[in-house]
């Protein structure tokens, strides 16, 4: 037996084993989201909004949303900002060095006049050119600085925040209503909490009026689609499994809440990676453990951000791409958690997973099915079982995806046609016979771009939320 | 077929059959759903002609509970009364709660509270509560002690709308020592109590007081810091978070008992105290806020700062001059608001310091000589 075939038997059981071993922690998650999201559930019946709404007593919030050319979305989402249920607050946009008409909308807009607000540098940011208070609306700050990246906008927006906790939202997101009393009161039951998040959804073709979802609508888009059902799985059974395990190590930077202090504590945001959110949350668990500081991160499934995803085949590579940049440089730049029993499930059994399978899934998936034509061609694998092996792996992932949209049914139902849910199920089906080989060949190039050391966004498309794709602009790291 | 194969066929046909049944669930979940709002929706309807019958044109109980009864779905049943029992007052309430009760709805939830699910204890908890079930608070007194906090803080809500006042220390122990809610939650829960806890607030603050540490004994003059263990409730905080609800109440009578919390040299607690007197809008007889414009403690000196405003002491002047140097932002960020609010004087040392030197205090003399100029948003 010659050495390529020894080798590539011992490949085919490792891909062997990697498929069992992926697989049968998804079906895990499941299980645990499952659990988790029906007490949720049950609690969220016995919760009373309406009161907390009233409560003087809930910590006001800072909500920071920066803005890089979003002159057809800004005024939008401003207004979706302003017009969320909560107690205390404040609306922070910052323009990052916007080449577009950004500053002007928004000073025409809500009647911006230049504010003398002092703030603290307490994080390291590019230079702030001005801050502007609206006489419209008192709880609305605008920060216009140098250009620097979403991180150092965030930064910036952090140093002028004055509120103990903050909201990040992206500029091209909706946070629904109720959506930040619902994290913050996480806050104010655990004080151990210094990071919470919430699901993001596809805003794509929903009627938005008054910077609100007022209808929820199934795209026509097919990349769109793909994106739903990929969201759905990501947030109801993945983060909600991770945090139930204890475990989570992302929160979406379109919807987060923070202490404020423990991220000045890490540091603010480290303006050198693109998957800046994931990252953040790694070292504020690690500071926290240096500093022996109790603490918990948290993802609720039930507040809902909408966000604008890609809708072309373009837009959705470029983010892939930059997702797994993002997820190698934070893997990286907090290895010491790796197998670190210090850091509980998040260093035994969440880093451990995401290298593994998240980062080096797409390397260990493309080979795979390469090494499987090579050995079927070489006859060491018989066609029958590779046909039946391959359909085992299809089933799985159609499994996993109709879990989350049965937790969806079961406990969101936020798709209010049959017919919607429907053709969801048909894209779940579908994306295993195209999608999830595209995105693993994304994600295998992501991979090159870190080698490669590839730094930029690339191109970011952007609509307003009535109207039809228009601009587009290069953010800068 | 090889055996594997064989296995592998019995793997897929698994997989297939699960995938397709809980496709099958999706629809079926969809349309009972639907179906069941439908319903609802016409129940309700029936039942708050029946209800407002009942309230106000003499539908008598018997015929009330006759025409309502036969639903065994009791969270709809609690859908329906709950907006009613948010506003209902007096006899109405009354009325409404019998009804209930003779519907089997507190029978129904106060087994829930003691057999059900964590997410139907938390529920039955709140239905409990919003009823004022004076009865089921033995029952709900024993959930402050299971492990679930989402149970323990709907069991604290449920007997603070109860009313039964008796229970708000057990409550805010339990709050205090079996979770991990911050003050602010503990408050908001405590805040259910309304102002009729007053009393019980003044008094439960005197008892806890005597297991402060005597301030003429304390190693420096300050309380030294100690973390309680799980299961204890540290006096101090637990008189900090009734302080804040003498304050949130404004309840009559407190002020003295405010000036005496302030000699106990408890940094928690003199916080506490300045935020009551803030929202008291007035301050003890013989005040002096200087030491604590002075104060090694930032909140402490924010906090005072704040209260300026209530005293309106000219002789502090100076000392609030100091304080827009203060290390920490929102101590200079009040500092300026305070003098801001003290007329020429305040604004001439605003002005002073805007032109000076000092880059801080500058910064924000200048900050709060803008906000002076611009019309206060109402």
């Amino acid at each position: 037996m010659s050495t390529w075939v020894i080798i590539l038997i011992f490949y085919n059981i490792f891909v062997l084993f990697y498929f069992l071993g992926i697989n049968g922690f998804y079906l895990f998650l499941v299980l645990l989201s499952y659990r988790d999201l029906r007490f949720l559930r049950g609690a969220e019946r016995a919760a009373d909004r309406f009161r907390a709404f009233r409560s003087e007593f809930y910590k006001p919030l800072s909500i920071i949303i920066p803005a890089y050319n979003e002159e057809s979305t800004i005024a939008e989402t401003v207004y979706s900002a302003l017009s969320l249920r909560y107690p205390e607050f404040e609306v922070i946009i910052v323009n990052d060095g916007s080449s577009d008409k950004t500053l002007p909308v928004l000073q025409e807009r809500f009647n911006l006049e230049v504010s003398a607000r002092d703030y603290r540098q307490e994080i390291p940011c590019r230079h702030i050119r001005g801050t502007y208070s609206s006489t419209d609306y008192p709880n609305l700050v605008v920060v216009d600085k140098v250009n620097g990246g979403k991180s150092d906008a965030l930064n910036a927006g952090i140093n002028v925040s004055q509120f103990p906790l903050f909201c990040n939202i992206d500029s091209d997101s909706l946070v629904d209503a109720d959506s930040l009393l619902k994290v913050v009161d996480l806050f104010a039951r655990d004080w151990r909490i210094v990071a919470a998040g919430g699901t993001i959804r596809a805003a794509n073709d929903c009627r938005i009026e008054d910077g609100k979802v007022t209808e929820i609508r199934l795209s026509p888009k097919f990349w769109v689609r793909f994106q739903i059902v990929e969201y759905l799985r990501a947030f109801l059974f993945g983060r909600a499994g991770w945090s139930s395990l204890g475990g989570l190590m992302i929160l979406s930077g379109a919807f987060s809440i923070f202490r404020r202090r423990a991220v000045v504590e890490a540091g603010g945001y480290r303006i050198d990676t693109v998957g800046e959110d994931m990252e953040l949350v790694l070292r504020i668990q690690r500071i926290m453990k240096k500093i022996n500081r109790e603490y918990r991160v948290v993802f609720l499934p039930d507040p809902v951000c909408w966000t604008q995803v890609p809708e072309s085949y373009r837009g959705l590579q470029t983010q892939r791409r930059r997702w797994q940049r993002g997820l190698a440089e934070s893997l990286t730049g907090n290895f010491e958690m790796f197998l670190n029993p210090q850091y509980g499930s998040t260093g035994m059994i969440s880093y451990p997973f995401f290298l593994f399978y998240e980062l080096l899934g797409p390397v260990i998936e493309i080979t795979g099915y390469l090494v499987f034509i090579f050995s079927v061609l070489a006859g060491i694998l018989n066609p029958p079982f590779v046909l039946l092996f391959l359909t085992t792996a299809i089933l799985l992932g159609i499994l996993l995806s109709t879990s989350a949209l049965l937790m969806e049914e079961i406990y969101y139902r936020r798709y209010p046609r049959l017919r919607d849910v429907l053709t969801l199920l048909g894209f779940a089906v579908l994306e295993n016979f195209f999608y999830r080989q595209l995105h693993a060949w994304w994600r295998f190039r992501g991979l090159l771009d870190v080698m490669f050391k590839k730094r930029t966004w690339g191109t970011l498309e952007r609509k307003s939320f009535s109207e039809a794709p228009q601009s587009s602009g290069k953010r800068q790291p | 077929m090889d055996p594997y194969l064989y296995n592998l066929l019995i793997i897929i046909l698994i997989l297939a059959g699960v995938i397709l049944i809980m496709a099958g669930a999706i629809v079926l979940i969809r349309l009972l759903s639907a179906r069941n709002q439908r319903v609802y929706r016409q129940k309700a309807l029936e039942w708050e002609e029946i209800f407002l019958d009942y309230l106000h044109s003499g539908l008598g109980l018997e015929e009330a509970c006759r025409r309502m009864a036969g639903e065994k779905r009791y969270y709809w049943l609690w859908r329906f009364f709950a907006p009613y029992l948010e506003v209902l007052k007096g006899t109405d309430f009354e009325k409404t709660k019998t009804l209930c009760r003779e519907l089997g709805l507190i029978d129904h939830y106060r087994g829930k509270l003691r057999r059900g699910r964590p997410a139907s204890r938390a529920l039955a908890a709140r239905v409990l509560g919003s009823l004022q079930c004076r009865d089921s608070v033995p029952e709900m007194l024993n959930q402050l002690r299971n492990k679930n906090p989402v149970i323990v803080q709907a069991a604290a809500q449920g007997l603070a709308r109860s009313g039964e006042t008796e229970t708000f220390l057990p409550a805010a122990r339990a709050l205090l020592s079996h979770t991990f809610f911050t003050y602010e939650g503990v408050t908001e829960i405590l805040s259910g109590y309304g102002k009729e806890a007053c009393p019980l607030l003044q008094e439960g603050i005197e008892t806890e007081e005597e297991k402060l540490p005597d301030p003429d004994h304390l190693p420096g003059g300050r309380v030294p810091k100690r973390k309680p263990r799980r299961g204890e409730t540290d006096p101090s905080v637990l008189v900090s978070i009734m302080t804040d609800l003498l304050g949130y109440f404004r309840c009559p009578g407190s002020l003295p008992l405010l000036g005496r919390l302030l000699e106990r040299a408890d940094d928690e607690i003199t916080v506490h105290v300045l935020k009551a007197l803030l929202r008291f809008g007035e301050v003890p007889p013989d005040f002096d806020l200087k030491p604590y414009l002075q104060h090694r403690y930032w909140v402490v000196r924010n906090f005072s700062a704040k209260t300026w405003k209530l005293t309106g002491d000219q002789q502090a002047l100076p000392l609030l001059e100091d304080l827009l140097s203060d290390r920490n932002w929102w101590v200079r960020f009040q500092a300026a608001e305070a003098l801001r609010s003290a007329g020429r004087p305040g604004l001439a040392i605003l002005e002073k310091q805007a032109a000076g030197t000092d880059q801080a205090a500058s910064a924000i003399s200048t900050y709060a000589l803008s906000r002076s100029e611009v019309k206060e948003p109402s």
